[in-house]
């Protein structure tokens, strides 16, 4: 592909500049993946331990309220079934205003057996023993008070209250309770007289959770759904939350994921991680709720919405996507102005460097800066002058080179056509010269002796040679003057070219007993010159006739391939040395040994045929076996 | 026995003449010289020859193109048709680029071309070729 060096440059940049942004911003989705979410689930394990302070306040207020009750001198004279002491419903009702003001769910006395002795609640239904209630249990064996949650059967819920049953029920559809409270021991001089228990029931209370979502979140709201979420859990089911449902309404009674549940419940161990709760993602922790025999029974849960962070981590990166490509902008811009500044005087050398190629050689460079281009661009100019001057010289030389050669021209022409009209204005007086000495010699006007025969050959022989000079040096004429263009048309080869020569030779061959082997079928046809293709033939046959040997064989034959007529003249005779073949076809060459006993040749005929050929298109050569036969090969074009 | 034929021959080589003269007597033709056109016009129709020898390049306006052209087109009806025979040195002047035979711009060509110079044997051969037909 051919591109602009601007374009290539520019490319170049781009390609770096694009590689090093996705770099960059790789880096930094990773990098803000990396620390936002792990920043997220950070603080998720410090907000719940602020919500496990918020849950276990509950439990402390009961705990110091139960405190201050204990030390009532007239719950211990109750105990101790004192005369003073007032009677079982008047205490019973002032206990009773107590759990009401606090909004607890029960409040007890239980004696140092276990039994239960007041019920606020139930004042009626007293009597039953808890001395199994893990928490009570707890303070009867250690004196001492205890805060913690438990679980509520659905039998024990019927004692303890009407309706709690169904109360526990209705948020969750499990019949039991989860009960966050304390039990206080009722000590007089050191002896155990009770436990006093109060607790507040978790299923639907709304108190914890809101108060963490309210002091950890803050209330606040993001995209109509609340930033923070807390739930407190009984088992796998959610009692009391701000999880809200698809209704809108807390998600009470909505159970966790298995994944979750398997974790936490069943192995006690902290959960952190996103999870879908409800209805969103949430940046999630749960931690187990234990009772006071370190059974799991319930989990609190706190979650931040992971919206929030995505958004964030989108703005972030978007941020820093924005930054990375504003920068590269400009960066892009200024390498593009930098790559101008270079390539505009290098354009202008390119300008000038083409100009120079196509001739105008008066182009010069306007480059002033002092850099490596400024001291090219003087450089080409120095360049330019040179080539100017030496183009001057070169013309000047050129136009004195052109009158020579015109006038050598001229002269050539003179002498060619002198040549031409000298060769035919010998050709009269030669005509009747031959005509009167062969009509003496061949005997027409009367015998003459063997003596007269041999003396007017010898003049015959002269005149002969003569005539083939002048047939020669008028086709020299012609072809240096440029005189012989092959005006091509279809030739019948042996008829309109073969025959003719031949019939010329006849009386010269059957003086030297020369047979000829005409190979060259009636139907050959080729496409050239017939006048010129004559004087081939007549040129190479006389040679094979004047060289050949006496009663030897000429052969004429053709041969074709796809695009070449390949024509051959064959003869018998003394051959060509090998030495000779190279200046064979040159003008002036003659074949002629010194010895050589036959006529003499002109040194023009094969030149004339070679020249001849090549106008054609076509090759000669010869093959020779010296002593033997010669063999002369031409090709036509078809 | 057949009649003694005539041959003129015009030609302004008087030398070639003399030569051609000598040797067609001798091969027992009538021979009849002419040393320029006009003369071998008269000729022709005084002489009324069997066959006539032309050279082309004459040493005047009227060529031996012409005057074959007048020769061959004044026959009269009934008349026999007399052979032409160019014998000249023009072919290799002009690169043989004249047509002999063809009729262009009308002209009537002659029936033969002997290329001079020409030796006897081929001349009588070529005048026999010709009267016999």
């Amino acid at each position: 592909m051919r591109m602009k060096l601007q374009t290539k440059f520019f490319l170049g940049i781009l390609g770096v500049f694009l590689l090093l942004a996705i770099v960059v911003a790789v880096a930094s989705i990773n990098w803000i993946n990396n620390n936002a979410i792990k920043e997220a689930q950070h603080r998720v394990e410090l907000h719940i331990r602020a919500a496990w302070d918020i849950y276990e306040e509950k439990r402390m207020q009961i705990h110091s309220t139960l405190d201050i009750l204990a030390q009532s001198s007239e719950i211990k004279a109750f105990l101790n079934k004192q005369e003073n002491t007032k009677d079982f419903f008047s205490l019973r009702e002032e206990l009773e205003d107590i759990r009401k003001k606090y909004n607890m769910d029960l409040l007890n006395i239980i004696d140092a057996e276990g039994i239960v002795i007041l019920r606020t609640r139930q004042p009626f239904n007293t009597g039953d023993d808890l001395s199994d209630d893990p928490l009570i249990s707890q303070v009867l064996l250690t004196k001492d008070s205890y805060e913690k949650d438990i679980i509520l059967t659905p039998e024990r819920l019927n004692i303890e209250g009407d309706g709690m049953t169904e109360k526990c029920s209705k948020f969750g559809g499990e019949p039991r309770g989860m009960l966050t409270g304390a039990a206080v021991p009722l000590i007089e001089n050191d002896n155990l007289l009770g436990v006093m228990h109060m607790g507040s029931l978790l299923n639907g209370a709304t108190e914890i959770v809101d108060k963490i979502r309210e002091r950890i979140f803050e209330d606040e709201y993001y995209n109509e759904k609340p930033i923070g979420t807390a739930t407190i859990f009984m088992g796998d089911l959610r009692i009391s939350t701000n999880v809200v449902d698809n209704q809108g309404g807390r998600a009470i009674g909505t159970r966790v994921s298995r994944e979750v549940n398997e974790h936490v419940l069943e192995k006690g161990l902290p959960w952190t991680g996103r999870a879908w709760v409800v209805n969103a993602w949430y940046l999630s922790r749960y931690d187990p709720i234990k009772d006071p025999e370190s059974n799991i029974i319930g989990m609190l849960y706190i979650g931040e919405l992971e919206e929030k962070y995505l958004d964030m981590r989108t703005r972030t990166v978007e941020t820093v996507l924005g930054i990375i490509f504003g920068g590269m902008l400009v960066a892009i811009l200024i390498s593009f102005l930098i790559i101008r500044s270079i390539l505009i005087p290098i354009k202008k050398l390119s300008f000038a460097t083409k100009n120079i190629s196509n001739g105008s050689l008066s182009s010069r460079v306007k480059v002033k800066t002092r850099d490596e281009v400024g001291n090219f661009a003087k450089s080409f100019n120095k360049m330019a002058d040179q080539l100017d001057k030496h183009e001057q010289r070169i013309r000047q030389k050129q136009s004195e080179l052109k009158t020579i050669n015109k006038e050598l021209q001229k002269i050539n022409r003179n002498y060619m056509e002198m040549l031409g009209f000298v060769s035919h204005e010998l050709k009269n007086p030669l005509a009747s010269a031959i005509m009167s000495l062969y009509t003496v010699k061949d005997g027409y006007l009367g015998e003459i002796n063997e003596a007269q025969k041999k003396g007017l050959a010898s003049v015959a022989k002269s005149l002969d040679y003569f005539h083939d000079m002048i047939k020669n040096y008028l086709d020299l004429s012609r072809l240096e003057k440029g005189e012989l263009k092959p005006h091509k048309k279809i030739v019948a080869l042996k008829a309109e070219v073969i025959d003719p020569v031949l019939a010329g030779f006849e009386q010269e061959m059957s003086q030297k007993k020369i047979g000829v082997e005409n190979l060259i079928p009636e139907k050959t046809a080729l496409y050239a010159d017939s006048d010129l293709l004559r004087i081939v033939y007549d040129n190479l046959l006389s040679n094979a006739i004047k060289y050949g040997r006496k009663g030897g064989k000429i052969r004429l034959s053709v041969e074709e391939d796809k695009s070449w007529m390949i024509l051959s003249v064959y003869n018998e005779g003394q051959g060509i040395p090998e030495d000779r073949i190279a200046r064979l076809f040159k003008k002036f060459s003659r074949l002629d040994s010194p010895g050589f006993a036959g006529k003499k040749g002109t040194g023009l005929g094969l030149y004339i045929c070679k020249e001849i050929i090549e106008k054609h298109g076509g090759k000669i050569r010869v093959d020779s076996q010296e002593g033997k036969w010669a063999k002369f090969i031409f090709s036509l074009p078809k | 026995m057949e009649k003694t034929k005539k041959i003129l021959a015009i030609d302004d080589d008087l030398e070639f003449t003399d030569a051609i003269k000598g040797l067609l007597k001798l091969a027992n033709y009538d021979v009849v010289i002419a040393s320029n056109p006009k003369e071998g016009k008269e000729k022709f129709f005084s002489e009324k020859p069997d066959l006539i020898l032309l050279d082309i390049m004459m040493d005047t306006p009227v060529d031996g193109f012409s005057l074959c052209h007048e020769f061959k087109t004044s026959r009269k009806e009934g008349e026999k048709d007399i052979p032409v025979i160019f014998v000249s040195a023009v072919k290799e002047k002009f690169g043989s680029r004249y047509s002999f035979t063809g009729d262009e711009a009308g002209m009537r060509g002659p029936d033969d071309y002997i290329d001079k110079p020409v030796k006897p044997e081929e001349l009588l051969a070529c005048i026999q070729k010709h009267l016999k037909k």
